[in-house]
């Protein structure tokens, strides 16, 4: 019943997928209550153009997307700073345009080598190494250990960002840190659930899990939740069902949602 | 004692003058109301003293100017006009009020929330409050780190009159049972006449300001409003108070 676990790839994905999926719901309650689920997909087209950099410059592709995605997130920061007139959700659209045509720019520079992006749209869990898992085993402490000291102010400046200000809280540094966390995880993501599916993770459980709960405290547990049996329901499907992994597991995120919508819940 | 200095103030915003040359004092204990037509700048003077927008001239608040507010955010509360807020977030009163804490004690939370009669919304989650609840949570936020000082930006435009009217009689037990000084933005000139000790009339400028009573006169809301207008008694308010003296004021 349990062979998958006997497969030492399986339980490499299974293992990197637990960190990967906790990191990406447990940001995620604040992509939803931010309302910045569009940032999402914007960051995780940096990362694709990071990736092409990467082959460019033939340094590691995730290393590479990782720098590329923090310095797009802050300098898409930076113009939501400077250009007071124009909405986020359109600076957002520049950034996730331009990042995905630069993507696409620098492939077509790669004359004469064709790289297998199949693998970094939709991730490979058969190329998860011991090395993918130590760095999801340190991005997830590291994203914990920020957290820990974030998530108050973070939350200060979701519910109002004048009344933050005036409490003492750095309003921009909050968001700068916040972009950064984004940018790191969702690169940091890649090779577990693909670029393509990267957002999902970051946005359904989370939105699951507002649909049931009736605290803070309570969406963070079920997103959390919601985010690692995705991970792990959506591997083991697809080991039985010889899909891809990333797609099975964003289908599986969908059926809690699906569930969340449904399910009874009072006031 | 002066707490709240601004002089000479002026604010650009995008090439628009918002603000010219306003002047004014607000002393300990004061509740003073700045009123003015839609679009006056009332809501911008309230930002430029909180440092939400930029200006020039000097502001002294609490002794501080307003590019140092945050080193004194325990000493000033602050309840913004109509909170944009996502009623669908799922978040308690209570768990706002922790993450909102000056320290860790929960006594102080209760403080703040019992001032503002709020106390029994603790654990309510804030989608389900009323907009009169809601408005109690805000202002309960804003007391709790203990303020020398309110700052308020239209607290009742979103509840009905009943409602009103009792926040504003909470803000009067809260400057004279706390000492706590107020300055609020308002429409209502009939709540102003009732509630404030000084009246700061905005349009753009500073067109008159004293005490309310001297200065709302015909004469200087024609000035700050233009046309014909004046003040007429609201039957329904002239019933609940006995001195007689409420009034409403009346666009014509």
């Amino acid at each position: 019943m349990f062979e998958f676990l006997e497969l030492q790839f399986m339980q490499r994905a299974l293992i990197a997928g637990v960190f990967i999926g906790s990191t990406l719901s447990l940001l995620g309650v604040f992509v939803v209550l931010r309302k910045s689920a569009f940032f999402g997909d914007a960051v995780a087209h940096f990362a694709f153009a990071g990736i092409a950099v990467g082959f460019l410059l033939a340094v590691h592709p995730i290393a590479a997307a990782v720098a590329v995605s923090l310095a797009l997130a802050l300098g898409m920061g930076y113009v939501q700073n400077k250009a007071p007139a124009q909405s986020l959700d359109t600076i957002i659209g520049i950034f996730f345009s331009g990042a995905a045509a630069l993507g696409i720019f620098i492939i077509g520079l790669l004359h004469g080598y064709r790289v297998d992006l199949f693998q970094y749209l939709f991730g490979d869990i058969i190329a998860i190494s011991s090395s993918d898992i130590a760095a999801a085993a340190i991005i997830t402490v590291v994203v914990a250990g920020i957290l820990a000291f974030l998530w108050k102010p973070l939350f200060k400046v979701t519910f109002n960002r004048e009344i933050a200000f005036i409490s003492g809280v750095r309003v921009s540094m909050v968001d700068y840190m916040f972009l950064g966390l984004l940018a790191v995880v969702t690169a940091m993501s890649i090779k577990v659930v693909g670029i393509i599916l990267v957002p999902a993770l970051l946005v359904i459980p989370a939105a699951s899990a507002k649909n049931i709960s009736r605290s803070f405290r309570q969406m963070i547990f079920y997103s959390l939740f919601f985010g690692v049996a995705s991970v792990v329901g959506g591997l083991i499907g697809s080991f039985y069902l010889n899909t891809a992994s990333g797609a099975t597991i964003v289908l599986m995120s969908i059926v809690f949602f699906a569930a969340t919508l449904i399910a009874p819940h009072s006031e | 004692m002066t707490v709240l200095s601004v002089k000479n103030l002026n604010v650009t915003l995008h090439d628009h003058h918002i603000l010219n040359d306003i002047t004014f004092d607000v002393n300990e204990g004061e509740i003073a109301a700045v009123i003015g037509p839609n679009g006056s700048g009332k809501t911008t003077l309230l930002k430029s003293i909180l440092g939400l927008v930029p200006y020039e001239g000097t502001v002294s608040v609490l002794g501080v100017s307003p590019s140092a507010i945050q080193s004194i955010g325990k000493k000033i509360g602050y309840v913004p006009q109509r909170l944009e807020f996502d009623r669908t977030m799922p978040v308690t009163v209570e768990e706002l009020f922790s993450i909102h804490s000056f320290e860790p004690n929960p006594g102080h939370i209760r403080k703040a929330l019992s001032l503002a009669h709020a106390e029994h919304l603790l654990s309510k989650r804030l989608g389900i409050l009323s907009g009169g609840e809601f408005q109690r949570v805000l202002l309960a936020l804003a007391l709790l780190g203990g303020p020398r000082m309110l700052f308020l930006d239209e607290p009742v435009a979103s509840i009905d009159i009943e409602g009103s009217g009792e926040i504003y009689s909470l803000l009067k037990e809260l400057q004279k049972n706390e000492k706590i000084t107020i300055l609020l933005v308002s429409h209502d000139v009939d709540i102003v006449y009732t509630y404030a000790t000084t009246v700061l009339c905005v349009n753009h400028r500073l067109v008159c300001s004293g005490a309310p009573h001297e200065t709302l006169t015909p004469d200087t809301l024609k000035m700050l409003y233009g046309g014909h207008h004046a003040l007429y008694a609201h039957k329904e308010k002239s019933r609940e108070h006995s001195h007689g003296e409420k009034h409403r004021h009346h666009d014509s």
